[in-house]
């Protein structure tokens, strides 16, 4: 998976059509505004997908998606 | 005071939690405890720190991946006597939204709390390995098992699967004097407890110790009532599922 992939797929499980574009700039607290689950959902999938352990405390530490993605390691997106 | 007539007792997921808790409480009792799980190095630690070790073995098993465990169990009655008990406390977390959930996070709870744990109760209740004047079993279930929560679809319908087990399991094993039970706890302040809350923020955690009227659970407040469910002083409690949950279920 490419990261436009990855945004995408975030865009999918989130629901996020038509109320927020997901792209480098996007911001963490939007993401995470949008749904209750959406810590849950975005640590679960980036442990099923990427096989990544993120931790709900890290979100503090993000501004943008782009800063999940460098703190993931580009190296997993193709 | 709780009594055990010459128990001796199988206890899973041994190695912390609520599991140990119970087998410290057992062993502090007298009862012989056997401690079983997957990390023989944790098992043999934790083994090492109770009261009376002496009076204490451990069976290193992995219930997601062994079959069957009779072979082990033939070994510790030659050694220290027939089973007069079981606790299935050994568990795992599951917290997914259902756009996530695949039918294998449903089957390996259902694995773990279901179907491997029947194989050893089975393997368990051969005449050569449980003792015949009867004995209890308790399964670890959740409050989960009666209420929903969002993302936790299979840990719920796989703990309400406990639930529904120990009532049909009961009525069959009542003949033989074995009663079977189970608890529902709710939040209890566990090694499994901060692997889910480290998937939440602190403002959720606070807000879910704030569904519980009493506060978070300690594992010594379930194992006192898994040591009553397996004494002498619950013969007439069986097929039952019995909240311990600092009042969350009542809401």
């Amino acid at each position: 998976m490419n990261k436009e992939e990855f945004y995408s797929q975030i865009s999918d499980l989130l629901e996020l059509e038509g109320e927020l574009e997901t792209n480098d700039e996007t911001l963490i607290e939007d993401v995470l505004e949008i749904d209750s689950l959406a810590h849950i959902t975005l640590i679960s999938f980036v442990k099923d997908e990427l096989g990544f352990d993120l931790k709900a405390e890290d979100f503090s530490k993000f501004n943008t998606l782009l800063d999940m993605v460098s703190a993931i390691g580009e190296s997993k997106f193709g | 005071m709780l009594t055990f007539k010459n128990q001796k007792v199988l206890i899973s997921g041994a190695s912390s939690g609520i599991g140990y808790s119970v087998v410290y409480l057992l062993n502090s009792l007298g009862v012989y405890t056997v401690l079983l799980g997957r990390d023989k190095a944790k098992l043999e630690k934790s083994m090492s720190k109770l009261k009376f070790p002496e009076n204490a073995s451990i069976i290193v098993f992995d219930f997601l991946n062994a079959v069957s465990i009779k072979e082990e169990l033939l070994k510790s009655v030659a050694d220290s006597g027939a089973f007069s008990g079981f606790v299935h406390s050994a568990g795992v977390d599951s917290t997914k939204p259902y756009k996530l959930l695949k039918s294998n996070d449903f089957e390996t709870l259902n694995k773990l709390n279901i179907t491997a744990p029947f194989q050893v109760v089975k393997d368990l209740l051969h005449k050569s390995i449980f003792s015949q004047e009867g004995g209890s079993i308790v399964w670890l279930g959740s409050v989960m098992g009666s209420l929903g929560q969002k993302g936790k679809i299979a840990y719920t319908s796989s703990k309400a699967a406990v639930d529904g087990l120990v009532k049909s399991l009961a009525l069959e094993l009542a003949g033989k004097k074995i009663r079977v039970n189970s608890v529902a706890p709710g939040i209890v302040e566990t090694p499994l407890t901060d692997d889910l809350f480290s998937k939440t923020t602190e403002e959720k955690i606070k807000t879910i110790e704030a569904m519980h009227p009493l506060g978070f659970g300690k594992p010594e407040d379930v194992a006192n009532l898994i040591g009553f469910l397996l004494s002498d002083q619950s013969r007439w409690i069986t097929g039952t599922t019995h909240f311990i949950d600092g009042g969350y279920h009542i809401q």
